[in-house]
């Protein structure tokens, strides 16, 4: 092992290598930075690229595509409450509170800090524990997913909710969402109301961008209405200096030092979740998020602006990219539409991955992960130079930002599929997100809910075609037995935490 | 009647429309109704929960939520929202996008003429160039452009 470590690196050192990485990874930012514009589709119209690169540059600049755009769907998020990518969107709930505080600098850097080291830390993961993870992997079938899937919905609708009450309803109306469209197993439409274009359901960005930003902006209205929107000062350059030093755009040591177990934390949840196939990196940030509001010493704080809930989604999220190559490399089985991606990125190298890979390219394969820890390291230093220019962004009269944010709310939707009926959902849902708001509905448990339902139900009946109907196959497998004990004790922890709290 | 009680009543009687007639309708049997059952009791609960309580949720709500002026520049809003999407397929994305920029930032207040001009332009010439140009990705043409 150590003999093909050392002829990986060898060949890491090529300039072609690590351009494809700088490039991929740069790019990746800024696709991800704009809402609708996600990493998948950045990876889609590079990968007929690849074909002119030598396999490992190829890779490299595909999976520096992932990491750039994980990274940059958190900008927007933090910023103007839209996120770029689905996964950004638990970046939300403490990112956006903290640049209405005037502390967006520190909530975007605290996001870099955390995803440069959570993915280099699980880019670890998948260089020393790349063979054995895959054996577990491998047994983990459709009743297990059922239970992690039940887990992550219980516990997002407890956990993610001032009133439990609402917050399961709303997990409800998520799942609610999730079954217009199609029967996963019978092929069959269903409550599409003879709408040709809700045959495939509603699409995940539209919905994410109406619930988010779109109500954001129609409760920003409601509120800043008798207020004038103030015009932007003038500053001078004196001022441009010191804004570099100012403590709301930085993130101290010690802040940085109280994140670190969040970040650890999450990393490994990151880790775990990536090496499961379908489980994906919006779960992953969500159960960190969950996880680190469990552990901190201030749980009240998340969703205000908590720089350890922003720490725990980034890291989270961003630690899936490395795994989710395990299942991939090691079984030939792509973790998520990423994953498929690069998988035709091998095949167009002539590359198959499977069982025997590892054995067959060994040195080639730990170059690519070499590369991968080399592109955190682009992606820090991208980012860090990005961060300088785009939180300005947030100086913008609201006059001017404000309308912005609406246009690009029609182009995140539009760009998505290319349809307008994904504006008009986009709207409705925007309204929707409005009214739940007033009312005191937690928005984001709609969203996992629908992204999750969909799993859910298909691994829910599989699991009982396999059972022959019987519900005691998820209390028989060791791997459910688990999430299921989980999950009644996360319960039982979190109404005792949220008792503890109010008291 | 609270205002928890009045949400439950809602939700509960969107349940039984649900499992009566939606359900029935828009399934095809036993098999494919199974999961769209199970979210409607997941819903109902909650409801059920909601209108058993004693809480006055209406006194929790901050004054500003009750801004009637700001309601009204909602709809307002939403209403030109609305009329600039269905104006895409007349005038294209780039034409109805900037006249939509600029009637939404003289709704917003502002009057600096310069702003007005220059800040439509600027953010359609980038979504030009970058995702039209670049990434060659198709919009909605109009009649002018």
């Amino acid at each position: 092992m150590f003999g093909d470590i050392l002829a990986g690196f060898g060949m890491v050192l090529a300039w072609d290598n690590l351009l494809a990485a700088f490039f991929g990874v740069t790019f990746g930012m800024v696709i991800g930075a704009i809402p609708g514009l996600t990493s998948n589709m950045a990876i889609c119209l590079l990968l007929p690229f690849t074909f002119y690169l030598n396999p490992i540059a190829g890779i490299a600049m595909l999976m520096g595509l992932s990491k750039g755009g994980n990274f940059g769907g958190s900008i927007p998020a933090i910023l103007f409450n839209i996120p770029g990518t689905p996964q950004a969107m638990v970046t939300t709930l403490d990112g956006y509170p903290l640049t209405q505080q005037g502390k967006g600098g520190k909530a975007l850097k605290m996001a870099l800090y955390a995803s440069t080291m959570g993915d280099t830390l699980s880019d670890l993961v998948l260089f020393f524990l790349a063979a054995p993870v895959a054996m577990v992997a491998l047994k983990v079938g459709p009743p297990e997913y059922t239970m992690i899937i039940l887990f992550s919905l219980v516990v997002i609708s407890i956990a993610a909710a001032e009133d439990p009450i609402r917050g399961i309803f709303v997990t409800g109306l998520g799942l609610l969402f999730g079954i217009v469209g199609l029967d996963p197993l019978r092929g069959t439409r269903r409550f599409n109301f003879g709408l040709i274009e809700l045959s495939a359901g509603f699409q995940i960005m539209p919905m994410v961008i109406g619930l988010l930003a779109f109500s954001e902006v129609l409760r920003q209205i409601e509120i800043g209405v008798g207020r004038k929107f103030p015009r932007r000062p003038r500053k001078s350059n004196s001022n441009q200096s010191k804004k570099s030093k100012d403590p709301n755009h930085r993130v101290s040591l010690s802040e940085f030092r109280n994140c670190l177990p969040t970040i650890f934390r999450s990393t490994g949840i990151g880790s775990a979740m990536g090496a499961i196939p379908g489980i994906g990196t919006t779960i992953a940030a969500y159960l960190s998020y969950i996880a680190a509001k469990r552990g901190s010493k201030h749980p009240e704080r998340f969703g205000k602006g908590a720089l350890e809930g922003i720490a725990a989604c980034e890291s989270g999220n961003n630690a899936v990219v490395g795994p989710n190559l395990i299942p991939l490399i090691t079984l030939g089985i792509p973790g998520n539409v990423a994953a498929a991606l690069i998988l035709g990125g091998f095949m167009i190298k002539g590359l198959t991955p499977g069982p025997m890979f590892m054995q067959r390219n060994a040195p080639m394969l730990y170059a690519l992960f070499t590369l991968l820890i080399v592109s955190n390291i682009f992606t820090f230093l991208v980012g860090n130079i990005l961060l300088r220019y785009v939180r300005r962004l947030t100086e913008m009269p609201k006059s001017v930002l404000y309308p912005a944010i609406l246009i690009f709310c029609v182009l995140g939707s539009y760009v998505f599929s290319s349809s307008m009926f994904d504006v008009v959902t986009m709207f409705f849902f925007g309204v929707l997100g409005y009214v739940l708001a007033k009312l005191r509905f937690p928005l984001p448990p709609i969203i996992v809910a629908f992204f999750l339902g969909q799993l859910f139900e298909t691994k829910l009946r599989q699991s009982l075609i396999i059972s022959d109907g019987s519900i005691l196959i998820f209390f028989t497998r060791p791997i459910c037995l688990a999430f299921f004990v989980s999950t009644i004790f996360a319960v039982i922890f979190l109404i005792r935490l949220r008792r503890k709290t109010k008291g | 009647m609270k205002t928890d009680q009045k949400i439950g009543l809602v939700i509960l009687a969107f349940c039984v429309a649900m499992w009566f007639f939606i359900i029935p309708n828009q399934c095809g049997g036993k098999v494919e109704s199974l999961f769209p059952r199970f979210v409607t009791v997941f819903m109902a609960v909650p409801a059920f929960f909601l209108i058993l309580s004693r809480k006055d949720t209406s006194k929790e709500i901050p004054h500003k939520a009750l801004n009637k002026k700001g309601i009204v520049l909602v709809i307002v809003i939403a209403i030109m929202f609305l009329i600039y999407i269905f104006m895409i397929s007349f005038l294209g994305y780039f034409v109805s996008s900037f006249l939509a920029l600029v009637a939404f930032m003289l709704s917003f207040g502002e009057r600096d003429w310069k702003r007005i001009v220059f800040v439509p332009a600027i953010v359609m010439l980038f979504i030009y160039f970058l995702i039209h140009g670049l990434l060659n990705f198709p919009f909605p043409k109009g009649m002018i452009f």
